[in-house]
């Protein structure tokens, strides 16, 4: 029986052991010899000293590499946690320290620039490394990741976990505060892949293309389904747009997820996407914001004979809802349904049930729905709650997942997104809290205010703004405000504009007036 | 325009929109490690698209036209010329 990740791993392993499941532009892996690597690392990692629980902190591109350390830390009783690659040391740091993480496992050329502030992380005991780069001098010990990979496998290897135990932290922002971990069980992620394999129709003939991070849960559900039905996942990263089209004819890839950003440098006017044959691709899918009318259309005419499913769905509660793309031409801005054996609930401000067209919180129930955020008791509990509609009888041991999304449903049960309960941005299907960006801004020591609020665009989701007060008797150069900012984060937390005003308006409590700011902008 | 000329336009828009390129030298990679990414280089093709009046195709995105800084201003180069040529061609005709 399947119930922990590396099992579904195990299982496509002794099925379809020479069937191809893992290809970059490195390596081409079959599922035995993907079974075979993981057992290793598995072994490795034990040697290493990780015990049951322990969180492993995987900072590499999307690559097979990446892939293999995922289910490797599984296999080990481990806990992944992988980590966006685009990310700064700061950010890094932030995680490890967050979860207490014991052991890394990454490039040395990204060691190399992680070297100073891994001081920081006093939980890190040892770091997994792969590739060249300069020597670093850490504290910790350092093992070889191929090295790994070649360990034989103990032949009377026990597992330690259960379908309950956690499987995975993945970071992801709020409306406050630095980025928090949500907690997902190994069954939550297998939840996740079988519901997801079951109305994407995903089959052991599937070639899936990742090309979004595995940090983001839409990216590692790819992985996971993949895997779980004895697929072929490419994982690859990119510059050029086009290069993907290369890369969809090439492999013959039959399913991509993407978010709208992503889909809209696709999806350009002198885009190779139309004039290719892609005979083979049977679907695509959206999730991380509202695609544009605009993209959609564009990529209707050019896939003409691919599938498309719009998506919803939210790191907290995994995956949630899908538009069936029979649906498309009925209802284009439409989030679509619950995704199989998931109920979605709309609840007004009093805790109602809405009726249709009227305005509430999306929440979701269904086995996908996290286990938290770690190390954040009361914050978990703002989100997870009870059921509100269940007879008393039934207890309150049920968690639901409170989205801070607020939809509308029609008369058939059909969402319709209307925005955010908070003040939480979204730029490139990244989630963004304003706070995080303006604490960046403070670093400066140019301002005596700032806030940022988010500007709609088709594509981005939200284009970021800043509002900025100097300090006394100071002036601010927003241009190298900006490159203060671009020298701290990743570019999509950057803000696109500065506005300078002398002081920033407030509520009657003294705290910044965002509303009166986004008034400002007419939105 | 000439090469320098052009290599000064790019830098300065580079500069300006990828701050964190400011100390990049001419020759040093722009890409992969997080200076400029994919949604990046479509600002930089919109940029020399309308600098430049050039048309950017599909099959120029290419590390060779956009991996450094000297790169970039030789393709935006080549492709003025040949802009330029072509003008030149309407006129004899």
């Amino acid at each position: 029986m399947d119930c922990l990740i590396h099992h579904m791993l195990q299982s496509s392993a002794s099925r379809l052991p020479d069937k191809e499941a893992l290809v970059d532009k490195d390596r081409r892996l079959s599922y035995q010899s993907v079974a075979k690597q993981v057992a290793g690392l598995a072994q490795g990692l034990r040697q290493a000293g990780v015990r049951r629980g322990d969180r492993i902190g995987i900072y590499l591109e999307t690559s097979v590499l990446q892939a293999l350390s995922i289910f490797g830390v599984s296999q080990a009783g481990g806990v992944f946690v992988p980590i966006n690659s685009l990310l700064f040391p700061e950010q890094v740091a932030h995680i490890a320290g967050d979860c207490q993480m014991k052991g890394l496992i990454t490039t040395c050329e990204k060691l190399s620039s992680l070297a100073s502030i891994l001081k920081s992380v006093p939980s890190l005991d040892f770091v997994v490394v792969t590739g060249a780069g300069p020597d670093v001098d850490i504290s910790q010990a350092v093992f070889d990741l191929d090295e790994c990979f070649a360990l034989a496998a103990q032949p009377n290897w026990r597992d330690w976990g259960i379908g309950k135990d956690l499987a995975a932290v993945l970071y992801t922002s709020g409306s406050t505060g630095k980025p928090k971990g949500v907690m997902l069980s190994h069954e939550q992620v297998m939840a996740g892949s079988s519901i997801v394999s079951d109305y994407l129709g995903i089959a052991s003939s599937d070639r899936i293309i990742g090309v979004l991070p595995l940090s983001f849960d839409a990216g590692l559900n790819q992985l996971m389904t993949a895997i779980q039905q004895g697929g072929t996942y490419v994982p690859m990263t990119f510059v050029f747009a086009p290069d993907i089209v290369k890369m969809l004819q090439r492999e013959k890839i039959t399913g991509m997820a993407g978010v709208p950003t992503l889909w809209s440098l696709m999806a350009q006017p002198n885009s190779s996407l139309g004039k290719v044959a892609l005979s083979h691709l049977r679907y695509i899918t959206n999730t991380g914001g509202r695609m544009p009318q605009t993209v959609l259309n564009a990529l209707r005419k050019a896939l003409s004979k691919t599938q498309i499913f719009l998506m919803y769905g939210l790191t907290e509660a995994f995956r949630s809802t899908y538009l069936p793309p029979e649906e498309l031409d009925r209802r284009p801005t439409s989030m679509g349904k619950a995704i199989p054996n998931t109920e979605i609930l709309v609840v007004n401000e009093q805790g109602q049930p809405c009726k249709p067209g009227e305005t509430g919180e999306l929440v979701h129930r269904g086995p996908t729905v996290s286990m938290g955020y770690w190390g954040q008791r009361e914050l978990t509990a703002r989100v997870l709650k009870p059921h509100p509609f269940l007879p008393p009888e039934l207890g309150d041991s049920e968690r639901v997942c409170y989205s801070g999304d607020l939809v509308t449903m029609d008369e058939e049960g059909f969402l319709y997104f209307v925005g955010r309960r908070d003040n939480m941005l979204k730029s490139s299907g990244f989630r963004i809290s304003p706070n995080e960006v303006e604490e960046v801004l403070f670093q400066s020591c140019m301002l005596r205010e700032a806030a940022v609020i988010g500007i709609p665009d088709g594509a981005l989701g939200h284009v970021i703004k800043a509002y900025v007060a100097p300090r006394d008797g100071e002036s601010i150069n927003p241009g190298s405000l900006l490159a203060f900012c671009a020298g701290k984060m990743p570019r999509y937390m950057v803000p696109k504009t500065v506005e300078v005003l002398e002081s920033l308006p407030k509520t009657t409590s003294g705290k910044v007036d965002y509303p009166a700011l986004r008034r400002r902008e007419r939105l | 325009m000439d090469k320098k000329n052009t290599t000064s336009k790019v830098k300065t828009f580079l500069a300006q929109q990828f701050p964190i390129t400011k100390n990049v030298g001419n020759d040093e990679p722009l890409l992969g490690n997080g200076l400029i990414d994919s949604l990046g280089i479509l600002e930089v093709v919109t940029f020399v698209e309308k600098e430049f009046g050039i048309v950017v195709s599909d099959e120029d995105l290419t590390p060779e036209n956009f991996g450094s800084i000297h790169n970039l201003a030789n393709f935006v180069h080549n492709k003025t010329q040949i802009v330029t040529l072509r003008k030149d061609r309407l006129w004899t005709v």
